[in-house]
C-alpha cells in the first residue's frame, strides 16, 4: 500500500514538475534563449491565483486570471527585452534575464508584500478519493496527475502532428530558412514564450493551494526545471516529460527509501547524516550520472 | 587599453569612492540614542523581518521615540537573510551610523555572523529571535543580549507537551540543517517516554512532501513532532491536512512551526495542532494585551511571536535605559546597563537572565484554533514548562 | 592589449602605451592610498567592503579566465569559493581545537591547504564535467556546485546552515591581518597578482590556445592538441584563483556559512563577470567592485534595492554588448 502510494506520489510529483518545465524548454529548445524569468512567471502567476481566488472564491477563475495575466506580461517581456536578447550569446540571456528577475521579485514584494499568501484548495477537491478499500489518495493531487497528463497531451499532438508545431520545429532547426520560406519567425518564436509563460502560470496556479505562495518561490523551483530539462535533453517536451519522472521517482523513492536502508547498513548516527545528505543531492547526482552517459540529454534535440 | 578608458576609470573609482563618502556618525554622546536595525525584509525571512520592524516601530511610538531620556534615531537595513550582507549591514550602521547598538536579525546564521563585528567595535548586540546554541555556550560573549529564547526553548517545551500527554509513538520531522537536529535534540531532553519511532530530515527547502506522509501514514504513529519553519511549514502543513491525517495523527511542535505568518498561509488545515511557545497574542498581562491592541489597530492584524520579541526588545532597550538616563550614552554604558538588567517586564511577563545572557521563562501549551469569525490563530491553554533557561550555559566561561 | 586604432603612426602608439601605463599606475597608488583616504574622511567602514570586494574580484578573475576567455561557462563557480573559505576556516579550526602552535595559523599555510582543496575538488570537478559541453555544462557544474552546498549544509561537526566561526585571524609574515588595512592591502597584493598572473598566462602560449579552444575546438584539435587538458587547466586555475578569494573572504568575515556557495552566489560571481566584460582584462576585478558597491550603496538607499540594480544591468546589457570595460573604453571596439 505504502509502495502504491509512493508511487502516485512520484508521478504526481513528475506531472508538477512536467508543467513547470515544458515551457522552460520549449524557450530553450526554440529560441535557443536561457530565461531564468520562468521561476518569476510561475511565482506572479501563484499571486495573481492567490489573489483572484480569495477575492472571487471561485478557484477556475484564479486560474483563468493567473494564465491570462501572465499572458500579458510574458508578451510584454518578450517584445521589451527577449527579442533583444534573441540571438546573442548565452551570457547575456543569462544576466539580461537575472536583472529582470531581480526587478520582478521586488517588484511583487513591492506590491503583494512579504507574506505568505493563503489560498484554499477548492471544496470539491479537498477530500480523498478512495482508490480501493481502505486507500484514500488526497482528489487535489489525482487532480493535478490528470491536467499535467492532459497538458503534455496536448503538447504533444500540437508539436508532432499539428502544422503549427512544424513550423515551429522548422524555425527552430533552421530560422532563416524558415524566414525566406514565409514563416513570420519572429512572431512564432514570440507565442513560443507566451506559451511557455503560461504553461509555468498554470503550474503556479494550481500548485497555490499546496505550496506556500511567497516571494522567491521561483527560485528554487526554476533549478528543479533546469535539472529536470537538461536529463531529458534542451528542447524536448517529451525529454521534458520523462526527465521531470525520472527526477520525481528519484526524489521520492530517494526520500522514502534511502534512509531506512542505510540504517541497515550503517551505524545509526552515520546513517541519519548520511541519508538525509544523500536524498537532497539524489536529483544532482541523477542529473549528472546522466550526463556523463549521454551528454546532452535523454533526448536531445539539436545535433 | 587606451589611456582614455584608464583615465575613465580612474574617475569612475575616484567618483564611486567620494560618493561614499558620508560622513560617519560617532557613537559620542550627541544627545541621541543611535539605533541600528539589521533584521530580513526581503528574501526567505522577509515576512518575519517585516513584522519585526512593524513592532519595533510601534514600540518607539509608543515610547515617544525616547529611550535613556534622548531622542531615538534609527537606522534601518535588510539582511536579505545572507550572513555576508548580514554582516556588512551591521559593520555599516556600527561605523558608519555610529549605532549604539543593533539588533533584528531574524536567521541564526546572520546572528553568529554579526556577533564579531559587535565583539570587534564593543557593541551590544541584542537578538530579537535566534539564540543559537552556540552563542549560549562556548561561544558566549558580553556583547551578546539574547531577549527572546534560546533556539532549542520551544522545542524542549514540546518535548515536555508531549512526556505530559504520554505519547507512544512519535515521529520527529525536521530540515536537515543545525536548526532542525537542534529542536529534535532540544525535543528529546524532555521527551524520554520512548525512542522516538522515526526521525525525518528533509531537505532545505523542500516543495513536496507526500513522499514523508506516506511514510508517516504507514507508520501510524500517535503524534507527530514537526519543526518545519516558514514557507516550509506551510507546505508540509497544507499537504498533510489534505492527506487526511490531522484526526489520526497529532500534530505538533514548536511554535515556529505554527506561527500567526505560517497560520495565515495554511488556514484551516492546522487547526487541532498544539505548539509550544513563550507567547500568545491572547496572554492577560496588560503589556500583552495594549501590545496586541495597538498592533491590530496599527497593521490590520494579529502580531505573531517574532512582532512580540521584536517589540520586547526596544523595550528591553529602553528598561536598560532608565539606568542611563542623566548619565553618559556610550556603546561600554549601554552594555554594562543591559548586563545589569536582572529582570524585565515583557509582554511575557517577568523574565530573568542567565550568566550567557540568555533569558530564563515560562513556556506555555498552545492550541490552534478557529475563531467565531473563522480566524485561525493560537489559543493557550496552560503552562508546560515553568522557568527554563538553556542547556548550554554551563559551557559559557563569561563572569 | 596594444592601444591600437590611430593610423598616425607608431609614436602616437609608444605615447599612447606609456600614457596607458602611467595611468594604470595612478589607479594602483590610489588604490593602495585607499584605506588612508577612507580613514582620513571618516568612511573607514568601506575598506571592510573594499576587501570583501577584491576577494569577490579574485574569484571573479578566475571565472573570467574559465567563462570569457575559456569560453566554459561554470555556474557551480562559488563551490569552489566556498571551498577556499572552509578549508580555511576549518583547518584553523582544527589546529586551535588540537592546541597546536600558532605558527601553522598562518596564512602560508592556511591558505596554501586552501588553494591546494580547491585544487584537488576543481580536478575532479572539471575532469568529469569536462565531457559535456555548452549548456550540458553550466547545468551540470551547478550540479556539482549544489551537491557541495547541500553536503556543507547538513555538515553538523561545521555548523551546518548555521555557519563555521574563525577562531580568529592569521598572520602573515608577522604581520597581523586582523589590522583592517593589512588585510586590504593583501588582498589588494593578491588582486593585482591574480589580474597580471592571468594576464601572463593569457599573453604566452597556453593562452593563444585556450582562445583558440574557445574560438574553434576542432581546429585545435586537428593541430594535435587535447582540448579537454587545456580547459581543463583553465578550468583549475580559475577555481584555485577562486578558492583564494574564499579564503581571504574568510579572514575577513570571521565566519564562513554554506550561502557563500549557494547558487544565487555562483549567479553573483557571473554577473559579476559578465558586467565587467566577458572576455575582456580587469573585467572580473571591475564587476566585482562595482557590483557589491552598487548593492551596497543601493541598499542604504532603498528597501527594495534590487529594481534599480536590475534596471542598471539590463539596460547595460541591452545597449552594451561589451559590458562595463567595453563602455568605458574610448575606442569604439568593433
Amino acid at each position: 500500500m505504502l509502495l502504491v502510494e509512493q508511487c502516485l506520489n512520484a508521478i504526481q510529483f513528475g506531472l508538477v514538475l512536467f508543467l513547470i518545465s515544458a515551457g522552460l524548454t520549449l524557450v530553450f529548445g526554440i529560441m535557443d534563449v536561457i530565461n531564468l524569468t520562468h521561476g518569476t512567471l510561475y511565482m506572479i502567476g501563484a499571486f495573481v491565483a492567490a489573489t483572484v481566488a480569495r477575492t472571487t472564491n471561485s478557484f477556475l477563475l484564479a486560474i483563468a486570471a493567473a494564465v491570462a495575466a501572465i499572458a500579458v506580461l510574458a508578451a510584454v517581456l518578450e517584445a521589451g527585452i527577449i527579442r533583444r536578447i534573441f540571438g546573442r550569446d548565452h551570457m547575456s540571456q543569462v544576466l539580461a534575464t537575472f536583472a529582470v528577475v531581480l526587478v520582478m521579485n521586488d517588484a511583487a514584494r513591492m506590491i503583494w508584500g512579504p507574506e505568505q499568501l493563503l489560498v484554499k484548495t477548492p471544496q470539491l477537491l479537498s477530500g480523498a478519493v478512495t482508490l480501493f478499500p481502505g486507500f484514500g489518495y488526497s482528489a487535489y493531487r489525482l487532480m493535478i496527475i490528470a491536467v499535467g497528463v492532459a497538458a503534455a497531451l496536448l503538447l504533444y499532438v500540437l508539436i508532432e502532428h499539428s502544422r503549427y508545431g512544424q513550423l515551429v520545429r522548422a524555425s527552430a532547426s533552421n530560422p532563416e530558412m524558415a524566414r525566406m520560406m514565409g514563416t513570420n519567425v519572429d512572431r512564432l518564436f514570440a507565442v513560443v514564450f507566451v506559451i511557455g509563460g503560461m504553461l509555468a502560470a498554470l503550474a503556479g496556479a494550481l500548485l497555490a493551494p499546496i505550496f506556500a505562495v511567497q516571494i522567491g518561490m521561483g527560485d528554487d523551483v526554476l533549478i528543479m526545471a533546469f535539472v529536470t530539462i537538461v536529463i531529458g535533453g534542451l528542447g524536448s517536451v517529451r525529454g521534458a516529460f520523462i526527465g521531470s519522472l525520472i527526477v520525481a521517482a528519484f526524489d521520492t523513492f530517494g526520500r522514502a527509501a534511502l534512509p531506512p536502508l542505510l540504517r541497515g547498513v550503517l551505524p545509526p548516527n552515520v546513517a541519519s547524516l548520511v541519508g538525509p545528505m544523500l536524498s537532497s543531492i539524489s536529483i544532482y547526482v541523477v542529473m549528472a550520472g546522466v550526463l556523463l552517459w549521454k551528454p546532452q540529454g535523454l533526448f536531445p534535440v539539436r545535433a | 587599453m587606451s589611456a582614455g578608458a584608464d583615465r575613465h576609470l580612474a574617475v569612475k573609482i575616484a567618483l564611486l569612492a567620494s560618493m561614499a563618502a558620508a560622513t560617519p556618525a560617532s557613537a559620542q554622546d550627541t544627545g541621541e540614542f543611535k539605533l541600528g536595525v539589521v533584521t530580513s525584509l526581503s528574501s526567505t525571512f522577509g515576512d518575519e523581518g517585516a513584522e519585526a520592524r512593524n513592532a519595533m516601530q510601534l514600540a518607539l511610538k509608543l515610547l515617544n521615540n525616547k529611550i535613556a531620556g534622548r531622542e531615538v534615531k534609527l537606522s534601518i537595513a535588510d539582511d536579505g537573510a545572507n550572513p555576508e550582507m548580514g554582516r556588512q549591514a551591521t559593520d555599516r550602521m556600527i561605523r558608519q551610523e555610529g549605532a549604539h547598538v543593533v539588533l533584528g536579525a531574524i536567521s541564526s546564521a546572520v546572528a553568529i555572523a554579526e556577533l564579531p563585528v559587535a565583539n570587534q567595535n564593543k557593541t551590544p548586540l541584542v537578538s530579537i529571535t535566534p539564540g543559537p546554541a552556540e552563542i549560549a555556550g562556548k561561544g558566549c560573549s558580553p556583547y551578546f543580549f539574547a531577549v527572546a529564547q534560546q533556539n532549542d526553548g520551544q522545542s524542549e517545551a514540546a518535548g515536555q507537551l508531549a512526556q505530559t500527554r504520554g505519547y507512544k509513538k512519535v515521529i520527529a520531522i525536521a530540515p536537515n540543517y543545525p536548526a532542525g537536529r537542534d529542536a529534535v535534540t532540544g525535543f528529546k531532553r524532555f521527551y524520554q517516554v520512548a525512542p522516538t519511532e522515526s526521525e525525518i530530515f528533509t531537505k532545505v527547502g523542500q516543495l513536496d512532501y507526500s513522499a514523508e506522509i506516506a511514510q508517516i501514514r504507514a507508520a501510524k504513529p500517535d503524534a507527530i513532532f514537526v519543526f518545519l519553519p516558514g514557507g516550509m511549514g506551510v507546505n508540509f502543513i497544507k499537504q498533510f491536512a489534505q492527506a487526511d491525517l490531522a484526526k489520526e495523527i497529532q500534530m505538533f511542535g514548536p511554535n515556529f512551526s505554527f506561527s500567526q505568518n505560517v497560520l495565515e498561509g495554511v488556514g484551516e488545515a492546522a487547526v487541532g495542532a498544539l505548539n509550544a511557545s513563550n507567547w500568545n497574542a491572547d496572554f492577560p498581562n496588560e503589556l500583552s494585551k495594549q501590545f496586541v491592541e495597538e498592533y491590530k489597530k496599527t497593521y490590520n492584524k494579529t502580531p505573531s511571536g517574532y512582532a512580540a520579541h521584536a517589540y520586547d526588545g526596544i523595550r528591553y532597550l529602553a528598561a536598560a535605559g532608565e539606568s542611563l538616563k542623566g548619565k553618559p550614552l556610550t556603546r561600554e554604558s549601554l552594555r554594562e546597563a543591559l548586563a545589569n538588567l536582572k529582570t524585565f517586564d515583557s509582554v511575557r511577563g517577568k523574565i530573568t537572565f542567565e550568566r550567557d545572557q540568555f533569558p530564563v521563562q515560562t513556556y506555555y501549551l498552545l492550541k490552534v484554533i478557529k475563531t467565531a469569525d473563522g480566524h485561525v490563530t493560537n489559543e493557550t491553554i496552560e503552562p508546560i514548562l515553568k522557568d527554563r533557561g538553556n542547556a548550554y550555559v554551563d559551557q559559557c566561561n563569561m563572569k | 592589449m596594444e592601444a591600437a586604432g590611430t593610423l598616425s603612426g607608431t609614436g602616437v602608439m609608444v605615447r599612447t602605451r606609456h600614457a596607458g601605463r602611467a595611468v594604470w599606475a595612478v589607479v594602483v597608488i590610489c588604490a593602495i592610498a585607499f584605506p588612508w583616504i577612507a580613514d582620513f574622511y571618516g568612511f573607514s567602514f568601506y575598506i571592510s567592503v573594499a576587501t570583501r570586494a577584491l576577494a569577490y574580484g579574485i574569484a571573479a578573475v578566475g571565472l573570467n579566465l574559465v567563462l570569457g576567455y575559456g569560453g566554459m561557462g561554470s555556474l557551480g563557480h562559488a563551490a569552489f569559493l566556498g571551498l577556499g573559505a572552509y578549508a580555511s576556516a576549518i583547518l584553523s579550526t582544527e589546529i586551535s581545537n588540537a592546541g597546536a602552535p600558532d605558527w601553522l595559523a598562518s596564512v602560508p599555510v592556511i591558505w596554501l591547504a586552501a588553494l591546494a582543496v580547491t585544487l584537488i575538488f576543481a580536478l575532479l570537478v572539471g575532469a568529469l564535467s569536462l565531457r559535456t559541453r555548452g549548456a550540458y555544462f553550466i547545468m551540470i557544474t551547478l550540479a556539482f556546485a549544489q551537491m557541495i552546498y547541500f553536503v556543507f549544509i547538513s555538515f553538523t561537526r561545521y555548523g551546518g546552515e548555521d555557519g563555521l566561526r574563525a577562531p580568529g585571524h592569521l598572520s602573515l609574515l608577522g604581520l597581523d591581518l586582523g589590522d583592517e588595512k593589512t588585510l586590504y592591502l593583501v588582498a589588494l597584493v593578491c588582486a593585482i597578482g591574480a589580474e597580471l598572473a592571468v594576464q601572463r598566462l593569457l599573453d604566452s602560449g597556453y593562452g593563444e590556445a585556450l582562445i583558440a579552444t574557445r574560438e574553434s575546438e576542432p581546429r585545435v584539435t586537428a593541430l594535435g592538441y587535447s582540448t579537454y587538458r587545456i580547459k581543463l587547466f583553465a578550468f583549475v586555475a580559475g577555481a584555485m584563483l577562486a578558492g583564494l578569494g574564499g579564503a581571504i573572504l574568510t579572514e575577513l568575515t570571521q565566519f564562513v556559512s554554506p550561502s557563500v556557495m549557494s547558487w544565487q552566489n555562483s549567479g553573483n560571481l557571473m554577473v559579476m563577470v559578465i558586467l565587467g566584460g566577458v572576455g575582456r582584462p580587469v573585467a572580473g576585478l571591475i564587476g566585482a567592485i562595482v557590483y557589491i558597491l552598487l548593492q551596497e550603496l543601493l541598499s542604504t538607499w532603498t528597501e527594495y534595492w534590487s529594481v534599480p540594480l536590475g534596471i542598471f544591468l539590463l539596460v547595460l546589457i541591452l545597449f552594451s554588448r561589451t559590458g562595463l570595460s567595453g563602455l568605458l573604453s574610448w575606442r569604439r571596439a568593433s
